[in-house]
């Protein structure tokens, strides 16, 4: 699905608009211009594995910016500490752990300002505490710098937390909705995929109208 | 009857098929390499891998295969009483055929398949895809300087090969059997001429060099991005540039001829 | 960035010892030329070139000058060779071009044998005298006619 978004994967039939723009029939090339306003974090970060921290996360900044090192450097620095890490920008991509290297490959995706972050399972292998802190990371992406997020994952509790907009894609078919319409939902399927997560998400959110009837 | 019809169809237009992906690809690389120039980073850091980290095998091997050939040569060649011969026939030999081939299938398994390994793991963890998605052509990041540095690196490899073959005749055919070494140096200069056989040595190498660069680095581009897809592509790469390098040495030296 | 200075150092010894054995191959063994040598064409008709082929080396005193860069066939069918040799050795216009054998059964070459005049053959002359080949089958053939015919 994100690969279809960012123009990685043609669909077989149906149309793709990314921002207004549609995708079909455009080369690679064409591609570009849309893309240079996407980032995208993949599953396994897809940081290249023979460049540092430094190189990795700059990279996009020195292909398509003219800007100054310092001020890349600046920005480097400045993505690393908003994802939590410091002093890690002369170690490769093989010395990180995987919660490090998913904060590196994040900073990678947001260091040119993109309007639209893609998050492959972002959540997946992490411990709780960095689920949390890439949780926050993105609600603050998103309410500050108004950044278009979309993210795959099964973390249940971490999309019904975070999500405007909930699509469950299964079996062929697809239902959308707000977080609240998925967890009050009737429907078998979505309820055993909500689970747990699902029930006491609704539980909260009832409790939250108790008390606040206003 | 008909079902092996059918598959021999359907193979040939497979087989056409590939070979178009494979043009594509070629094409695509050629048109990167006029382009705005890629970091030449990139490039060093591709010809240490594929010079090099190559000349200790290369060395060793040419040294060898002289001694090889010395020996045999000379006795060969004594039967006939035509020892002073060695110098000539070991040098033509070498230059014209030895040398090319055997470089172009020492490297071909030394830093093609390292090659091919490479790219295939890239794609296998995404790492392709996400210079896709920061507007990055991995062709022109990853594949052109990595071809560029094997097709440039054959001829020094070849030259190198070649040097150290002679050294190694020598040191079989002067040292151990005796044979007088201006004798030996003097027919191995008369008889090589720059126009005929060293410049069809550097053709053969700069082919053979360009042919080995496209089929490694599409190899690892086209593999199934996965560990068992990266182990076959590699052997592939072995396999299919090693018959093309024998097939364009046939192809050169009747041409050359002409 | 970092430096790379292994790698730089690495690269540069290999180009450098590959492009010093490829000139080791083209310039001493293969016998390539670089600039220099200013060269004049001459010509040399001849009845029998024997074995002669293009590139045999054109001798002066033994010491190689030039060599063959052509073989024609001229008007009247007979062999027509073209010489590249040094510009400035001055050879006299009565000098001979004969074609030799190295050894007995080696390559044939262009021995030129030098005149006495003053004046120098100019790019485009030709010699005026030539020694065709001498193939030892015909020597064989005549000593044994000779030999015949004196019984």
């Amino acid at each position: 699905m994100l690969r279809m978004i960012g123009g990685l994967q043609r669909p077989d039939s149906g149309e793709v608009l990314v921002a207004g723009h549609s995708l079909a029939q455009k080369t690679e090339k064409q591609l570009w211009p849309i893309r240079k306003g996407i980032g995208m974090l993949f599953q396994n970060g897809a940081l290249l594995d023979s460049m540092t921290v430094l190189e990795n996360v700059g990279l996009p900044l020195r292909e398509h910016t003219d800007a100054s090192e310092v001020s890349i450097r600046a920005r480097i620095a400045e993505v690393l500490a908003a994802v939590g890490l410091e002093d890690v920008e002369s170690l490769l991509p093989r010395e990180l752990s995987g919660g490090m290297l998913r904060r590196v490959a994040f900073a990678r995706a947001i260091v040119r300002e993109p309007e639209i972050l893609l998050c492959d399972e972002p959540f997946s292998g992490l411990d709780p505490l960095n689920v949390t802190r890439i949780e926050e990371l993105l609600m603050q992406l998103n309410r500050d710098l108004g950044l278009t997020i979309v993210v795959t994952s099964h973390h249940m509790a971490s999309s019904l937390r975070m999500a405007d907009q909930m699509i469950l894609l299964r079996d062929g078919g697809c239902a959308a909705g707000t977080p609240e319409e998925f967890a009050g939902s009737d429907d078998s399927i979505i309820t055993e995929f909500l689970g747990e997560d699902g029930r006491s998400f609704l539980a909260r959110r009832h409790e939250l109208r108790d008390r606040n009837p206003s | 009857m008909t079902n092996a019809v059918a598959e021999l169809g359907s193979r040939s237009t497979s087989l056409i098929e590939g070979l178009g992906r494979v043009a594509n690809f070629g094409g695509g690389l050629l048109a990167s390499l006029f382009r705005r120039p890629s970091r030449f980073g990139f490039f060093l850091s591709a010809l240490f891998n594929t010079g090099v980290l190559s000349i200790a095998l290369i060395c060793l091997s040419g040294f060898t295969v002289g001694m090889v050939l010395g020996l045999q040569l000379y006795t060969t060649l004594s039967r006939f009483g035509a020892e002073e011969g060695l110098g000539a026939v070991v040098g033509l030999s070498l230059i014209r055929e030895l040398g090319p081939v055997l470089t172009g299938l020492l490297v071909t398994g030394r830093a093609g398949s390292a090659i091919t390994a490479e790219i295939g793991a890239m794609k296998a963890t995404e790492q392709l895809d996400g210079l896709r998605m920061m507007a990055i052509d991995p062709m022109h990041f990853v594949a052109m300087p990595r071809a560029l540095a094997l097709t440039l690196s054959m001829p020094l490899l070849n030259a190198l090969f070649i040097t150290l073959s002679f050294a190694g005749a020598y040191a079989v055919g002067v040292t151990l059997q005796g044979l007088d070494g201006g004798v030996y140096l003097a027919g191995l200069e008369n008889a090589v001429r720059f126009g005929e056989d060293v410049g069809q040595s550097l053709l053969k190498s700069l082919v053979f060099g360009l042919l080995l660069g496209l089929i490694a680095t599409y190899k690892g581009h086209a593999c199934a991005p996965d560990a068992a897809g990266v182990a076959r592509a590699t052997t592939s790469t072995v396999v299919t540039a090693s018959v093309c390098i024998l097939l364009a040495d046939y192809v050169i030296t009747a041409l050359w001829g002409v | 960035m970092e430096s790379h200075s292994t790698r730089d150092l690495g690269v540069g010894f290999f180009v450098l010892i590959g492009l010093g054995a490829l000139a080791y191959l083209s310039l001493q063994v293969g016998g390539l030329e670089l600039g220099g040598q200013e060269r004049i064409v001459l010509r040399a008709t001849f009845d029998d070139i024997g074995g002669l082929s293009v590139r045999a080396p054109v001798r002066v005193a033994g010491v190689k000058v030039g060599q063959v860069s052509s073989i024609d066939l001229d008007d009247e069918l007979r062999a027509q060779v073209s010489l590249e040799v040094e510009s400035d050795l001055g050879l006299s216009i009565d000098s001979s071009a004969a074609i030799r054998t190295a050894g007995l059964l080696g390559d044939q070459f262009i021995a030129v044998e030098l005149g006495g005049e003053d004046a120098v053959l100019q790019d485009g002359e030709e010699f005026t005298f030539t020694e065709s080949a001498l193939s030892i089958d015909k020597l064989i053939g005549r000593f044994i006619h000779d030999a015949g015919v004196s019984n």
